[in-house]
């Protein structure tokens, strides 16, 4: 008989089946100093993260041109292992259209990410890029953050032909708020990365909305993959549901690879 | 480097409450029976445990008398005795508190900031006498902790400490503080979770300075454990993470 995830963890063995990481990030934050990409392919390994979807951190902070490339340029240097969100922003709308039409010349994009700064999600501002997603079947990852959706929630129900996934969903003891926009919206998805575990939190929302609504993120280079991780494999829930949020899931909404037995 | 293991680490947890309190949330388990289910599950053997009562401003001998009850329960948890400074003479003395932590086996206290914030004033006659029993301290961020460390050990530099409740923003305060006082120690978890996992800290510090700490109740302990157990470390030194380091510690008190 195979091992359990939680065994698994608990003996620093790599998960039997690929995980896919939807949240994670390249460049450096003010104040948090990450690894190089080479140490963050080794810490995959050792987990068995298959790959990650990373958005830049210059895009979030505004430099979002530069920033696209530099996440372009890591899935160049790790191919296979890193793809790209390109990262567009509202506060300049001549860009938005653009942007996403220069990154996604570039396969290595899989996905769009925003953040909340300004312009709300459900603004007429963001309308052209759920567009841009609904047409290309593309999912957009979003910071959201203490079951502040600032909108997100109703732009996904403008758009249900896009899947749209709120970031850092149930931070601040808000997993309620997060599960009742999820159970509402057959689009919406939500991403676990929170620095911190809250006593319940996975098996909460998980229960709150079932498995197939939850992804797994880890916000790599703002804190630990491995934590991340950890509060997934060690949670207490069944093998089933967590493969179908470390695995299924994301092979699902990003068309990652082919789907292991 | 692969970094699987023969055997699950022995978790020795350095920050957990138990028992009693008085708001507790519905996913918080603070009964000690429970607390030890979590731990089998979690795969921590031992818990250094303080009284959730007395995180509010709750009567302290109360508090005391509760984690003596929950301590008595299981010989996998090891008492957190809470050392106040008390400002009047008819209040039980610091020697007197020591005596009673030693009755109940305690081999490190909780210096809790609820009642008298964390100073080299107000806590200077406790930390004096802890410094000389070799006695660690546990005491928790609560927004000026790091600032007020570096006065303590400059005037106590043997004092042991176990700082907990740190972030994963924390290494531009901390790692100044930890090159300046050998004898400050820091919990990993539950916030306190740099990226790269433990692998930069050693790098500056070893591995001795390092405490496994779950952050129960009100945190779940799955993501720290994870976070020791793939670090890209050797065995021995994920051991001494987990549990070893806080093992020494409390070997090396003399109360």
């Amino acid at each position: 008989m195979s091992a359990s995830l939680r065994e698994n963890a608990l003996l620093g063995r790599p998960c039997p089946f690929p995980i896919f990481d939807i949240h994670a990030h390249v460049g450096q934050f003010s104040g948090i100093t990450g690894p190089s990409h080479s140490c963050i392919v080794a810490e995959m390994d050792r987990l068995g993260v298959a790959g990650m979807v990373v958005s830049s951190v210059e895009a979030i902070y505004g430099d979002v041109a530069r920033g696209n490339d530099e996440a372009a340029k890591a899935c160049e240097m790790f191919p296979n292992r890193f793809w790209a969100y390109a990262h567009v922003t509202a506060q300049q709308p001549a860009l938005l259209g653009r942007e996403l039409e220069r990154c996604f010349r570039n396969p290595c994009f899989k996905g769009i990410k925003v953040y909340q700064v300004g312009v709300d999600y459900d603004s007429p501002a963001f309308d052209e890029v759920w567009a841009f997603a609904q047409e290309r079947r593309l999912p957009i990852l979003a910071h959201t953050w203490g079951g502040n959706l600032t909108g997100f929630d109703r732009a996904a129900e403008r758009f249900p032909n896009a899947n749209f996934i709120a970031g850092h969903a149930g931070s601040d003891g808000s997993w309620p708020i997060y599960a009742a926009a999820a159970k509402r919206l057959p689009n919406l998805y939500l991403d676990l990365t929170y620095s911190r575990e809250e006593a319940g939190l996975m098996e909460n929302l998980v229960g709150a909305v079932g498995a197939e609504k939850v992804v797994w993120g880890s916000d790599s280079q703002c804190f630990s993959l491995s934590h991340q991780a950890g509060k997934i494999m060690l949670a207490r829930l069944d093998d089933a549901a967590k493969k179908t949020i470390l695995h299924d899931n994301p092979v699902r909404l990003f068309g990652f690879g082919q789907k292991t037995a | 480097m692969s970094v699987s293991l023969a055997q699950p680490l022995q978790f020795f947890d350095a920050y957990c409450g138990i028992g009693i309190c008085q708001q507790p949330q519905p996913d918080w388990i603070i009964e000690p029976e429970k607390l030890l289910a979590a731990m089998d599950h979690y795969g921590i053997g031992k818990a250094l445990v303080y009284p959730n009562y007395i995180r509010a401003i709750a009567p302290p001998e109360r508090g005391t008398e509760i984690l003596r009850e929950c301590c008595r329960i299981s010989n996998r948890f090891e008492p957190l005795a809470p050392i106040y400074p008390h400002p009047y003479p008819d209040l039980p003395s610091v020697e007197s508190q020591l005596e009673r932590a030693k009755a109940m086996g305690a081999r490190a206290a909780w210096c809790n900031a609820v009642s008298a914030p964390f100073t080299l004033l107000t806590y200077g006659e406790i930390i004096s006498r802890c410094a000389k029993l070799q006695l660690p301290i546990l005491v928790e961020e609560a927004g000026d902790t790091i600032a007020q460390l570096d006065r303590i050990c400059e005037s106590f530099p043997s004092l042991r400490v176990i700082y907990a409740g740190g972030s994963f923003r924390s290494d531009p305060l901390l790692f100044p503080l930890l090159r300046k006082h050998e004898n400050i120690h820091v919990c990993l978890g539950p916030a306190y979770i740099p990226p790269w996992g433990p692998m930069r800290f050693v790098e500056s510090f070893g591995p001795k300075r390092l405490l496994f700490g779950s952050g129960m109740p009100r945190c779940t302990p799955g993501g720290v454990v994870g976070h020791v157990a793939y670090a890209g470390l050797s065995l021995d030194e994920r051991q001494l993470i987990a549990g070893g380091n806080l093992e020494r510690l409390l070997k090396e008190a003399w109360l």
